[in-house]
């Protein structure tokens, strides 16, 4: 059986380009050092969805980990945006899951305090399932 | 509506002590001619097919009976001065159909309470039949416990609607609650990790944590208290220099009122305490002779701005200490920056520490009252 440690040290995100919109900054930048250290290119951190979905429309992206109530405006949004043009979200959030519209029900939803070893996971298999979905 | 439960004698009292009242001041003939108008006048309004008129009757149930009117007169006024009373006619639902107690079904076209007061409930009933529709004689006479009856239902409605309302807000609420608290978590996991990377030794990271931790939570204390309205700046500041026993005659604050939304109270109050631990340790509250001075003034040459200075004088031998490059630098170099959009610069210089904040003034960073 794998221990999460092993997973955690085997997930490699080489080139996957994730943008992170996220409002407080020391869970940004733990996110963004978890992402960075396994090889992921960090696109942002964005403290808003203003400025997140300006960044998702100037550069490539594979894959968003969003914050869903940034100081006050929904994400849900930007979601949609990048929904339409098929790059997966995961929403990392410190609400549960009744606020989530219906559409994103399917998801993946991090609760917070962010467990870093889920987020990788989340990354990679959603990441993983586009590429095979593509091809 | 359908289900009858036993009579509320309170509720039926109420019901036939407003109809007595107003009738004694006015007359029966006048309650029903008035009823009839206001009915009218209301169906019209809503675009009610059932309109009172020469083929519709008004009945109008009181604790001795039943009243009967064919067609309308003025009761407006009497209305008109019920509600200037404080009074006031509401119509609940343009097709009612009760359940008498005989188990006989009635439609109603047109539902009127009079109630009177706040509290008092409702306290009159009218019901309208379409000419040919007319109720039986035995229907007529039940109208008293269907008075009673609709008064309960509609006033068991009325209770439900609130008490829905009520738990909506209560789990609106719960939820941001739930919120707040796993956000306040995530801080707090980051400030356990950052103490852990800057801490010289075990001592040393416990006591920085737990400052810190009761920093956050004095904030959150602020927080819940000014819920509405945001904490005040300067309480922010009396509050931390307070909690390290820093003298008072070394210190000057001065700025204008400012209230700060919670992030922005968070961020400040945090970086607040890193500027007064290391003004303890190794600056201008290091000494009696050391001075400090924490003012802020609201400019608005571009946009509204906070301008907000911490400046340190007087300090003999100014150091830079290993936590001015670390949690305390980073509030004020990254987090102020990238949570509130503030531009800061933090310098040590011979005559001890400086920190400036521009923090703009919008909905991130200051209270709604504020604003307005």
């Amino acid at each position: 059986m794998t221990t999460p440690r092993n997973i955690q040290d085997q997930v490699t995100l080489d080139g996957v380009r994730v943008l992170v919109v996220e409002d407080d900054y020391f869970i940004a930048d733990e996110i963004c050092n978890t992402l960075r250290a396994h090889g992921a290119e960090v696109i942002g951190p964005s403290p808003d969805v203003e400025q997140g979905r300006r960044l998702a429309r100037t550069q490539p992206i594979d894959c968003a980990v969003l914050d869903i109530n940034l100081q006050g405006d929904l994400a849900f949004g930007l979601a949609n945006e990048l929904r339409e043009r098929d790059t997966p979200a995961i929403f990392a959030t410190g609400y549960d899951d009744s606020v989530l519209p219906e559409e994103f029900t399917g998801v993946v939803r991090l609760e917070k305090p962010v467990n870093l070893r889920a987020l990788l996971q989340a990354v990679h298999s959603c990441v993983r399932s586009e590429t095979t979905s593509n091809t | 509506m359908t289900s009858v439960e036993p009579p509320d004698l309170e509720s039926s009292g109420r019901l036939n002590r407003g109809l007595r009242r107003i009738a004694s001041a006015s007359g029966i003939d006048a309650i029903l001619r008035a009823t009839t108008e206001a009915a009218q006048e209301l169906a019209n309004a809503t675009g009610l097919c059932a309109v009172p008129n020469d083929q519709t009757h008004c009945l109008i149930a009181t604790a001795d009976g039943v009243a009967t009117l064919s067609g309308n007169t003025a009761l407006q006024r009497l209305i008109a001065s019920a509600a200037d009373g404080g009074e006031a006619i509401v119509q609940h639902r343009p097709h009612l159909e009760v359940e008498l107690p005989s188990r006989r079904r009635l439609l109603a076209e047109t539902l009127l309470t009079v109630p009177i007061g706040e509290e008092s409930g409702f306290v009159g009933l009218a019901f309208f039949w379409r000419d040919g529709a007319n109720p039986s004689t035995e229907q007529l006479a039940s109208l008293p416990a269907l008075a009673w009856t609709s008064c309960l239902a509609l006033r068991t409605q009325q209770h439900a609607g609130e008490l829905r309302e009520c738990r909506a807000e209560h789990r609106a609420h719960i939820s941001e609650l739930q919120h707040r608290a796993r956000n306040v978590l995530a801080v707090v996991r980051s400030i356990i990790r950052r103490s852990g990377n800057t801490a010289e030794s075990q001592e040393d990271f416990a006591s920085h944590l737990e400052a810190r931790i009761s920093a956050l939570a004095r904030t959150q204390g602020a927080l819940t208290f000014h819920e509405q309205e945001g904490p005040e700046l300067e309480d922010l500041v009396r509050a931390e220099l307070a909690a390290n026993a820093v003298r008072e005659d070394q210190v000057v604050i001065a700025g204008p009122s400012l209230r700060l939304a919670p992030r922005a109270a968070e961020a400040m109050a945090l970086t607040l305490h890193e500027l007064t631990t290391n003004a303890l340790k190794f600056g201008a509250l290091m000494t009696p002779e050391g001075r400090l001075t924490v003012s802020w003034s609201i400019e608005s040459i571009a946009a509204p701005t906070m301008r907000w200075r911490w400046i340190e004088s007087n300090v003999q031998v100014a150091q830079t200490s290993p936590e001015r490059r670390g949690f305390g630098r980073e509030l004020i170099e990254r987090v102020l920056p990238y949570e509130l959009g503030a531009v800061t610069s933090f310098t040590i210089t011979s005559d001890g520490a400086r920190c400036e904040i521009e923090l703009p003034i919008n909905e991130r960073t200051t209270a709604r009252m504020q604003r307005a």
